[in-house]
């Protein structure tokens, strides 16, 4: 048994906490309760509501130790148990299941079971925030059948040795009572960014994937598995040689944990000298003094969605205005790269879907949805040039397919400046206006973008969407998500070489630009700017510390030259084996 | 004894989730002999369950009317719509905050 060998697989999944491990699978199975379906009697309607009450209030009072015990701990985490408190204590699920105990001789178990069911499938249905419940309330009812039929449920409290779980979804209950001693990190099936795995993992430090498929059946249970939390990948029963590899990244990651660490942008300088700026990716102005002292070159993508996403009408000019302030003041002198609104029509609005779009990605939406609405357009433009006076900021326009909607972008913005100053209202007067090229008509068009944009920023993600017509999101046909294929990098030497034709700067600030396999590459296609999710950017620096210009020029007509993805991914491969290695700190050159 | 109707704006980023929700409910519960109802548009929602009130997400910006009819109703209806007015403890969204005077 012991010796029967298995052969390593890769799963592919996203990415919620960073950071890589390796260690023991606990599977922990989903596996409900069965319970018998049989109709009670009359007489025994009294016990079964007795029963009802005696778990919800057991459960309840799990709940309270639980609380207390954690003492506000883990923020958030912490007040989703009120969460739990209020739903025990709810008049009309308690009325409804009671309702069927008395009235269609359900069992205590399964009248539970059915009414929380119900709200989890309207839950799943209405999506957004409230999704993010679903497995909460799932949570709920498996542990109250679980006191009605007097089972135990399998405790994380005390674990008996470090172990990666795995599992379909770590309730909040599971999370806050986890032996975190004991945990080096989480691969789950479900789970967004928002959910409670990923508040849990980046809290505790820990890498975590989620949106594997069926991964509690897929891993099984005891097996080795690595977690790469840098590009979301969770291999199962490494091989020797894979174990080696990542031993010496689970040591550099462990060294550059990101909570603590700041960066010196000043060093980030190949072998032979050359400078690379490292700036950061923000999607809202929380934390933005801490980002600041993280010492990045300035922020390469400030995203202004979350001034209108899930709101019934954006903030108005001026509180926008102090929103990107805020940002620019805490930056000071380096640049803020503010992308203007960045999304579809059906955004506006969650609750009202009114113009349903076939196919949204091809839709109105960004610069589009900015001419169809000229005055949110207006506003924003307004607002970022009011901010302006506050420090170096830049603005772009995303999804442009070439020099002429630019052109009817930039107007509109001239215009705005001729009307602020008309107001006597200050604003910066060198405010540069660049474009983002993110569709590959863009990139094929780039010569005659980039002699008109001030600047240009190329958004790996959705010009990885767009050329190879694949929705990474879209778990069917995430493993044709290839920001490497040869196709997708021929058009980013492109929009590069169109930009150094005209001295223009042309920066990358997609996930590729934080990616340490794939920055020598952009490396080697000429990016001198790279711009990433903060947490990456220890992690780029330390790889641009580590190559040379030649060598990654080298990668880089590799890979074009490949013939496919695979092809290219392999050179890529072999590159990262033969860099990756530790050097002697004193061979590290320093500027 | 008439229906007392207030209306309160929901003035925090998040809007209103799960836990305003369940703060929402406590308010509520505190007043025993007496009906609540919350009511966004078309929707409405006994302020006593934390499920009906979770399934009113709504946005920052939206408008709310609490209706409460029995005992104590102007009481309750007020702590109600203060709870809510007061964006729920949580980060007030700038666009929506309370404007002096």
């Amino acid at each position: 048994m012991g010796s029967e060998r298995q052969l390593m697989e890769i799963l592919r999944g996203t990415v919620i906490s960073e950071g890589v491990v390796a260690g023991e699978a606990l599977v922990l199975s989903s596996g409900e309760i069965i319970v018998a379906d049989i109709e009670i009697k009359p007489s025994e309607r009294d016990r079964e509501v007795a029963r009802l009450r005696k778990a919800v209030e057991g459960t309840l009072k799990e709940v309270n130790e639980l609380t207390d015990s954690t003492g506000g701990r883990l923020g958030d985490l912490s007040r989703m148990l009120g969460t739990y408190q209020t739903m025990l204590a709810d008049e009309t699920i308690m009325e409804q299941v009671v309702d069927l105990i008395r009235h269609n001789r359900l069992s205590a178990a399964t009248a539970v079971r059915q009414v929380l069911k119900g709200y989890v499938d309207e839950f799943r249905k209405m999506g957004g925030p409230l999704a993010n419940y679903a497995p909460e309330l799932e949570d709920l009812a498996r542990r109250l059948v679980a006191r009605i039929l007097g089972r135990e449920l399998p405790s994380l409290e005390k674990l008996p040795r470090k172990v990666i779980i795995v599992a379909d979804e770590i309730t909040p209950m599971q999370a806050l009572s986890i032996d975190r001693d004991k945990v080096l990190g989480f691969v789950t099936q479900s789970g967004s960014p928002e959910s409670h795995t990923a508040i849990l993992s980046r809290h505790l430090g820990i890498p975590a994937i989620t949106g594997i498929a069926n991964v509690a059946t897929l891993i099984s249970q005891g097996a080795p598995i690595i977690v790469d939390g840098l590009e979301g990948h969770v291999i199962v029963d490494p091989d020797k040689a894979t174990r080696q590899r990542y031993a010496m990244l689970i040591r550099r990651a462990t060294r550059t944990r990101w909570q603590t660490t700041t960066i010196s942008a000043d060093e980030s300088v190949t072998q032979d000298g050359v400078r690379a700026s490292i700036r950061c990716n923000v999607d809202s102005n929380d934390h933005v003094k801490e980002l600041a002292a993280m010492g990045a070159d300035g922020v390469g993508l400030f995203r202004t969605e979350f001034l209108y996403i899930g709101r019934a009408v954006p903030p108005d000019e001026k509180a926008q205005a102090k929103i990107y302030e805020e940002t620019l003041k805490a930056f000071g002198d380096r640049p803020v790269i503010f992308r203007t609104m960045d999304f579809g029509a059906d955004k506006f609005d969650a609750r009202v879907d009114a113009t349903r779009e076939e196919n949204p990605a091809l839709g109105l939406r960004s610069i589009r949805l900015s001419f169809a609405r000229e005055d949110l357009f207006r506003a924003q433009l307004r607002a970022l040039l009011r901010a302006s006076v506050h420090g170096s900021a830049r603005i772009m326009f995303p999804m442009v397919t070439d020099a002429g909607e630019f052109l009817r972008a930039r107007a509109i913005f001239d215009v705005v400046k001729a009307e602020l100053k008309a107001e006597r209202v200050p604003f910066a007067s060198n405010v540069q206006v660049g474009v983002m090229i993110e569709l590959p008509a863009a990139a094929v068009s780039s010569t005659a973008l980039m002699k008109v944009a001030d600047f240009g920023s190329i958004g790996t993600n959705d010009l990885t969407q767009y050329t190879l017509a694949v929705d990474r999101t879209n778990g069917r046909v995430g493993d044709w998500y290839k920001p490497h294929h040869p196709a997708v990098c021929q058009l980013i030497k492109v929009a590069v070489e169109a930009g150094l034709a005209v001295g223009k700067e042309v920066s990358v600030c997609g996930e590729m630009a934080g990616s340490t396999r794939l920055v020598p590459v952009l490396l080697g296609l000429g990016v001198r700017s790279f711009s990433m999710a903060p947490p990456r950017m220890g992690q780029v620096v330390d790889r641009i510390q580590r190559v040379t210009l030649p060598e990654c020029r080298a990668l880089a007509d590799a890979v074009l030259a490949s013939p496919d993805a695979e092809a290219a991914a392999t050179v890529i491969d072999a590159f990262e084996v033969r860099n990756s290695g530790e050097r002697a700190p004193g061979a590290r050159r320093r500027r | 004894m008439a229906d007392i109707t207030l209306k309160a704006l929901i003035r925090n980023r998040q809007g209103l989730h799960a836990r305003p929700s369940a703060l929402v409910v406590k308010t509520a519960a505190r007043h025993r002999g007496c009906a609540i109802t919350l009511t966004i548009g078309s929707e409405s929602a006994n302020a006593k369950s934390i499920m009906e009130v979770m399934m009113l997400a709504s946005p920052a910006g939206t408008e709310v009317s609490i209706t409460a009819s029995g005992e104590g109703a102007e009481t309750a209806a007020a702590e109600v719509a203060s709870v809510i007015d007061s964006g729920f403890g949580e980060e007030i969204d700038p666009a929506w905050a309370p404007r002096d005077s």
